[in-house]
């Protein structure tokens, strides 16, 4: 299976990090690895474009964050799914499956 | 406060440290995670970064998106906070009505006096005059000997045809007429003017033309008249088939060629204009006749000072041209908006800068009451400091308060403006320019906002710093309550009083001088009676009342009728109305002495009158004898003179007998006469001016057109006019009878200005004195209160009543002597520039000030002696055990 460059397709990274946001406040380390985990390596996630994400959807107001400790007892960001960001979650979430049924469909 | 400097430094500093703290934190989890599965240290931090991707990249990145959320997130929480304040002042000033209803009173009072007086500032001096380009617009005026005049035909077309300065000129003179053939006749106040005298000023016509064709502006061409929308719409009902149309003015046929816009009617009053014509053999010599203005346009790129440059020139020439009649002329170019509005600037920046000062004492007393109001909340606020408010915040939300104050002052002095203004344009005398011009405008509201603003951060920020202080501890400890008593506190409120009392003492001064003065105006005397005499204008057309003997036998008729009525005493008629600024000079010869060229002859007002005029204006025969039924035409010519013009013009000698003979007349002969008796003076300008030398000559030897008739009625002025009217009409139909006044009118009309000033600036003078009376009783009350306690300790201690009552005064005293020394000062500096509107008074008037100590010494005493009875009634054991 080929991999597939993350950031060719913007859009999906914010959903995916909105949906790693939908389970608990994360940082962005957590986020990176929940990322890799959870599409078995299948996606090369690059680190400095999962920042530039998070700090884009904090600005425009879907996730907040603020500093806590982490599991080590370091001062780490956490990024938590705003009001904002858990809808756009779920109309991007629909979107996505209907364009990929749509696409397997004509696939098939 | 630079706020932008203290947020910018908290927007950069911690965004970027963070965002590096975050990225570190990343790379080092990184990297143990790979040390953890066997990587060497170094080599999984480098790791650790190749996975990173490009971090330059994306540092800046986040960087703008994190700057561009803290700007918002400040900026909303900037808003957040302003709401809270703002709910938090509204609450704190409905839990305190009576201190919200007087501080809003007192702002609403200084607001809105201070929009009502911008409002007429901007409509007169400040709003662009209502023509095209006005500040291309100018007046020449003649001058002789340096004095402005108004010039003759000859050398205002003289001007016209030679000077380089400017794009058009036209002459102004004065020429009413009477309305006939459509309704009740009226007398139509017009002017003679240049055939471009509208393209000149830049106003156009709403239908038809406003310019005179060459053949309607020359000597005996066609009659044309433009009239102005008025009488277009209160005459003609706004008929547009009106331009074409015949009307009959002064019994000739003339035809309307356009009407122009009221707004644009100049000169004031002005609501027909009619071209300049005059007999071309008549102009050569009428160079000396003056009474022309003359409005001129200057060509692009000419200044003011270039065209004057050019007129003297050609007034040099012509002085060299014509020596007997322009010796000593000159001309001299004045801006049409200082022409227009040319003396009114310094009563009216008074009557600002006096209402300025209302809403400074304003304030000031309003920031005192907040100083109390503040004192009583420091135990709040410094809770409020412990819980972790920053002290700028504090502020932030004490100039609120204060904001939200001046806002609702604000409100309610702008609907007092709006009723202040149409009341002050409706009390303000006519002789007032512009006056139709006055509104509260964008321009005055945006003024009032400003004032506002000014306002709140003036009087909240003074509470403010002092309410707002380091010491917590302190304050907490004492519950707050004698935080008052600190030495800041009570400085401050102390010398909000004294500057209170700083400026009532300046307003004060400054009424006091113009109430001087008017006294004195109104105890000159004007020369003739006023009382129960009214006196109205007639004026015979030349179409029907052309020859002498019909003017004569018209109005000896008239006054023979008008003297049958009941309740009339006596009735004359005269040329020109005393205290009007009408007459006429002219330079005269006295028969038996050395002949002088005209230039240097001695020059004197003319005056007509008929024999019972004297009577019904009381003007007495000094010596001699008056004119009599017998001094007619035909008879010996005779003249009288008044006692001025006797001594300047008889000195050491009898005038009874001279004979003089004026470089003016009519029909062909100069006018002149044996002097047969002195009369007293009259004082025909105005009041204030100086007694001109005067010489009357009987209306039966010199007729008149127009002329004003006088009546002393034993009744009811207004019911001898309706009578008089009836015999007018009775005599001719279609007289137009104008300017209905009594004298007394005429009297109160000729010093409306003055009385106006001073009526304003001494309302404000008394709303002063009085804010600044309630302020100095509310910090001796204040301070009373605060030393409860120890004057409680002295009345124990064996201090009589009177001790007490005498410390509290004088802590009054004190600060009022403070007041009155700064006032003074300042006083004496200010009114210096009051002169001009002084008449027989100095700014330095000792009287006016020593009054003014007297008014302001009193206040102080009267307002504290009520605190402090307070206070020697202080029972001792109940100050001591506490509260």
């Amino acid at each position: 299976m080929p991999k597939t460059p993350a950031d060719l397709i913007y859009g999906t990274l914010n959903v995916l990090v909105l949906k790693a946001l939908s389970w608990e406040p994360m940082h962005g380390y957590a986020i990176s690895n929940w990322l890799r985990e959870r599409s078995g390596g299948s996606l090369e996630i690059d680190d400095a474009a999962l920042y530039k994400a998070l700090h884009r959807l904090e600005e425009l107001g879907a996730i907040g964050s603020e500093w806590g400790l982490s599991e080590n007892n370091r001062r780490a960001k956490y990024y938590r799914l705003a009001p904002a960001g858990r809808r756009q979650l779920k109309d991007e979430r629909a979107a996505w499956q209907a364009y990929a049924l749509a696409v397997t469909r004509v696939l098939r | 406060m630079d706020f932008r400097k203290v947020f910018r430094l908290a927007i950069r500093s911690q965004p970027r440290a963070e965002l590096e703290e975050e990225f570190a934190f990343h790379l080092e989890m990184r990297a143990s995670e790979l040390i953890a599965r066997g990587w060497e240290p170094a080599a999984a931090r480098i790791e650790a970064r190749r996975q990173f991707g490009n971090l330059e990249e994306a540092r800046e990145y986040c960087r703008s998106t994190d700057l561009r959320l803290r700007k918002r997130t400040m900026r909303t929480e900037w808003l957040q906070e302003l709401r809270q304040d703002v709910g938090f002042a509204l609450r704190g000033l409905r839990k305190a009505p009576g201190f919200a209803l007087v501080a809003a009173l007192t702002l609403a009072l200084g607001i809105g006096a201070n929009t009502a007086i911008f409002s007429v500032v901007r409509g007169i001096l400040l709003r662009p005059l209502p023509f095209g380009d006005p500040s291309r617009l100018v007046m020449v005026a003649s001058t002789y000997q340096g004095e402005r005049s108004t010039s003759s035909p000859a050398n205002s077309f003289d001007w016209r045809d030679q000077n380089k300065s400017f794009t058009g000129m036209s002459v102004v003179g004065s020429h009413s007429a009477v309305l006939t053939g459509s309704g009740e006749p009226e007398r139509l106040r017009g002017f003679d003017v240049g055939a471009d005298f509208f393209s000149i000023l830049g106003v156009k016509a709403i239908i038809g033309r406003a310019e005179f064709r060459p053949e309607e502006a020359a000597w005996q061409g066609p009659k044309a008249v433009v009239l102005s929308e008025t009488v277009w719409r209160n005459r003609f009902g706004s008929d547009p088939k009106l331009v074409g149309s015949m009307i009959t003015l002064d019994n000739e046929r003339v035809q309307v060629v356009g009407v122009v816009p009221a707004a644009s009617a100049w000169p004031s009053g002005a609501v027909m204009w009619l071209p300049f014509t005059m007999e071309p053999q008549r102009l050569a010599g009428s160079r000396g006749a003056v009474y022309l203005s003359n409005l001129a346009r200057l060509k692009p790129g000419v200044t003011l000072a270039s065209a004057s440059l050019d007129m003297q020139t050609i007034a040099r020439r012509l002085e060299i041209a014509y020596p007997d009649v322009n010796k000593d002329v000159s001309t001299v170019v004045v801006p049409m908006r200082e022409w227009i509005t040319g003396g009114l600037g310094t009563p009216l920046y008074m009557l600002l800068g006096g209402v300025a000062f209302v809403l400074l004492i304003a304030c000031a007393n309003v920031a005192n009451l907040l100083l109390v109001r503040g004192v009583a909340r420091s135990g709040e606020l410094a809770v409020r400091t412990a819980l972790g408010a920053g002290r700028g915040r504090l502020v932030r939300q004490l100039v609120t308060e204060s904001m939200v104050l001046s806002l609702i002052g604000g409100a309610a002095g702008l609907a007092l403006a709006v009723g202040g203004t149409r009341l002050l344009v409706r009390a303000a005398p006519r002789s007032i320019p512009r006056l139709d011009s006055i509104q509260v405008d964008l321009l005055v509201l945006g003024f009032t906002v400003a004032i506002v603003l000014i306002t709140g951060v003036l009087f909240g920020l003074l509470p403010a710093r002092h309410v707002v202080r380091p010491d917590l501890a302190r304050t907490l400890r004492e519950g707050g309550r004698d935080g008052g008593q600190r030495a800041g506190g009570s400085r401050a409120r102390r010398a909000l009083v004294v500057a209170e009392v700083a400026l009532s003492v300046m307003l004060l001064a400054g009424a006091g001088l113009l109430i001087r003065s008017f006294d004195r105006l109104m105890h000159v005397d004007p020369g003739f009676r006023s009382e129960n005499s009214i006196s109205f204008a007639l004026s015979l057309p030349d179409a029907k009342y052309g020859k002498s003997e019909q003017q004569i036998a018209f109005f000896s008729a008239l006054l023979g009728r008008i003297r049958d009525l009941s309740g009339v005493e006596s009735a004359g008629a005269g040329f020109g109305m005393p205290l009007t600024s009408f007459g006429f000079s002219f330079s005269f010869e006295v028969k038996g002495r050395a002949p002088l060229p005209p230039s240097d002859q001695p020059v004197a007002e003319v005056r007509i009158a008929t024999p019972d005029y004297f009577k019904a204006m009381a003007i007495p025969v000094v010596k001699g004898r008056g004119f009599t039924a017998l001094d007619r035409a035909g008879a010996v010519k005779v003249m009288l003179i008044t006692e001025t013009a006797a001594k300047k013009f008889f000195p050491g000698e009898d005038p009874l007998g001279q004979h003089v003979t004026f470089g003016w007349g009519h029909d062909g002969q100069n006018l002149e006469g044996d002097v047969i008796g002195i009369v007293g003076d009259v004082k025909q300008s105005s009041l204030a001016q100086t007694t001109l030398p005067q010489f009357w000559a009987p209306y039966d030897q010199w007729p008149l057109s127009s002329m004003n008739v006088v009546m002393h009625t034993t009744r009811e002025p207004m019911a001898v006019v309706a009578d008089a009217r009836r015999v007018i009409h009775e005599l001719d139909p279609d007289l137009a009878v104008a300017q209905v006044k009594t004298l007394d009118e005429v009297v109160a009309e000729s010093v409306a200005q003055p009385r106006f000033y001073m009526t304003l600036l001494t309302a404000f003078a008394v709303i002063a004195i009085l804010l600044s009376a309630i302020g100095i009783y509310g910090v001796v009350a204040y301070l009373v209160g605060q030393r409860s306690r120890e004057i409680g300790v002295r009345i124990a201690l064996g201090a009589s009543r009177g001790t007490v009552v005498r410390m509290v005064v004088r802590e009054a005293v004190i600060m009022a002597a403070a007041g009155i020394g700064v006032g003074l000062v300042g006083a004496l500096a200010l009114t210096r520039l009051m002169g001009a509107l002084l008449f027989d008074l100095k700014p330095t008037d000792p009287v006016t000030y020593l009054a003014v100590t007297g008014v302001l010494g009193a206040l102080a005493l009267l307002a504290s002696s009520l605190p402090a009875l307070r206070a020697s009634r202080i029972d001792p054991v109940l100050a001591m055990r506490g509260e």
